[in-house]
């Protein structure tokens, strides 16, 4: 799983992937973002959220629960950590912009909008990607 | 025989496969100029009605089909009078809920520094849809008395709808053992909404994960079991298409269905498990739509969308792009205004 971690200009800083356990800075052009990432793990607790229901009360009961390094949810919790001190990060789903691509191999290279979506996409969320596909499923 | 005169009819195509495509490029990326981070379904696709797919006669039709469908998915969680569908109007209407004079109660709940006092959770509320709140939450509570949970972890909050009684304690759950009070609990609280409580957990969290919190567990009350204003025909269609998404029906599954299909299993009773995941499910979604849509797929977006606008026409939930303020402000930066200005308040 490989995360894209913009600044507020919404410029790329970084790559980082989580692999066996750890979290990889595969690329940064910001001084100190590697070291900041290592601060992070080394000082900070990360938890989630998780709800279960109480069927004798009829209720609904929400805890919160420690997530550690190398746990299955840890990516999105790591995720939402680095988003709490103002970075945006966003998921690559290449799965998806590949999909896309395909969708709008008819269109010329040299066309203005697309060279501008291309550009757009990696930087563009889950919620932006899946309505653009839809869309371009529908009209093809 | 065909005369001469008559043409082959050729469907009107004013654009060809890739020109469409070009149209559609340009005006997501202008809308996606306009409105900032996101592009949502309302934006691509224009102001599509958000009403039922189904016309009246149509769902008298197709009624019976769908609820056979959710008879066998859901069991006695759809028997009640919620799914009756020879009578599918809602208990309230909207109007109805927002004049109703039940009061809501709401307590302050502390924070780490300070507290949320009941103005400023009133404040966080009104950035709901209409409807969303009135006839649906009646309380929302502080308990101070520590709540260790028995899986385990810090309990933060929860929501009981027993207290409002449409979905009272789950008789039928092996766990319940206090079935004797249901219809008592029915008949006292039948105008009651459900009750959020929240404990001394909630302290440790940031002023984004407590609204998150609270989006959740309100959004336990507008569910298709619970919600007053729904009609039986929106139950029934909002119940098969979140089951259809986590049944992986959508093109692609978000985290929240991962997330809720994973945790929830109960293989031995499977209408149960259905029914829990259904409504864990909408209220992450429901939350996630208030406070981060960003990380829905488009379809778990325009299930949510689609509830909200049946509430209230007039919520918009647009991300504002602060870099352009010419673009309108929305719900969205409401809450985001809100939270703003009662953490600057607190720090004064």
């Amino acid at each position: 799983m490989v995360f894209s971690i913009f600044n507020k200009k919404k410029d790329e800083i970084a790559r980082i992937e989580f692999h066996n356990g750890g979290v990889n800075v595969l690329e940064s052009t910001e001084d100190g973002f590697k070291s900041l990432v290592e601060k992070i793990l080394a000082k900070e607790e990360f938890y989630s959220l998780q709800e279960d229901y109480d069927g004798a009360q009829g209720r609904f009961l929400m805890r919160r629960v420690q997530i550690v390094p190398g746990a299955k949810d840890f990516p999105r919790v790591f995720k939402e950590f680095l988003e709490g001190v103002g970075y945006v990060v966003i998921e690559n789903r290449s799965e998806i912009e590949e999909k896309i691509q395909r969708y709008l191999n008819d269109i010329p290279n040299e066309d203005a909008d697309k060279k501008r979506l291309m550009r757009e996409l990696p930087v563009m969320n889950y919620l932006e990607k899946t309505a653009l596909l839809k869309k371009l499923e529908e009209v093809s | 025989m065909r005369s001469k005169r008559e043409e082959p009819y050729v469907a009107e195509t004013p654009e060809s496969g890739p020109e469409r495509k070009k149209s559609l490029m340009k005006r997501f990326l202008e809308k996606r100029a306009l409105v900032g981070a996101l592009a949502l379904a309302g934006i691509i696709e224009g102001d599509a009605p958000r009403e039922s797919m189904l016309i009246e006669g149509e769902f008298q039709e197709s009624a019976v089909l769908m609820k056979q469908d959710l008879d066998e998915k859901f069991g006695h969680y759809v028997a009640g009078p919620a799914f009756d569908i020879s009578n599918p109007q809602p208990r309230l209407s909207v109007a109805e809920a927002e004049k109703s004079a039940e009061s809501l109660v709401v307590e302050s709940v502390p924070r780490e520094n300070g507290e949320f006092a009941p103005e400023d959770i009133r404040r966080i509320l009104a950035t709901f849809p209409r409807g969303w709140i009135k006839g649906e939450i009646s309380a929302i509570r502080f308990q101070e008395e520590p709540f260790t949970t028995s899986e385990g972890g810090e309990a933060l909050a929860t929501f009981s709808d027993a207290e409002r009684g449409r979905i009272p304690a789950d008789a039928s759950h092996p766990d319940s053992q206090d079935n004797a009070r249901k219809p008592k609990a029915i008949e006292e609280h039948e105008e009651a909404g459900g009750a959020v409580t929240f404990y001394r957990g909630v302290r440790k969290l940031g002023m984004w994960q407590f609204a998150r919190v609270l989006a959740h567990e309100v959004a336990h009350g507008n569910d298709p079991f619970t919600d007053a204003t729904m009609s039986t025909r929106d139950r029934m269609e909002l119940l098969l298409r979140l089951t259809g998404l986590l049944q992986g029906n959508g093109k692609f599954r978000s985290v929240y269905a991962e997330r809720t299909t994973e945790s929830i299993n109960h293989k031995d009773n499977p209408q149960f498990e259905n029914y829990r995941r259904v409504r864990e499910y909408w209220a992450e979604i429901s939350a996630a739509y208030f406070t981060d849509p960003k990380e829905l797929t488009i379809e778990e977006f325009n299930v949510v969308d689609s509830i909200v606008h049946r509430h209230d026409f007039s919520y918009r939930c647009y991300m504002h792009d602060h870099e352009n303020p010419s673009s309108s402000s929305t719900a969205f930066d409401d809450l985001a205004d809100t939270l703003t200005d009662i953490a600057a308040e607190q720090q004064k």
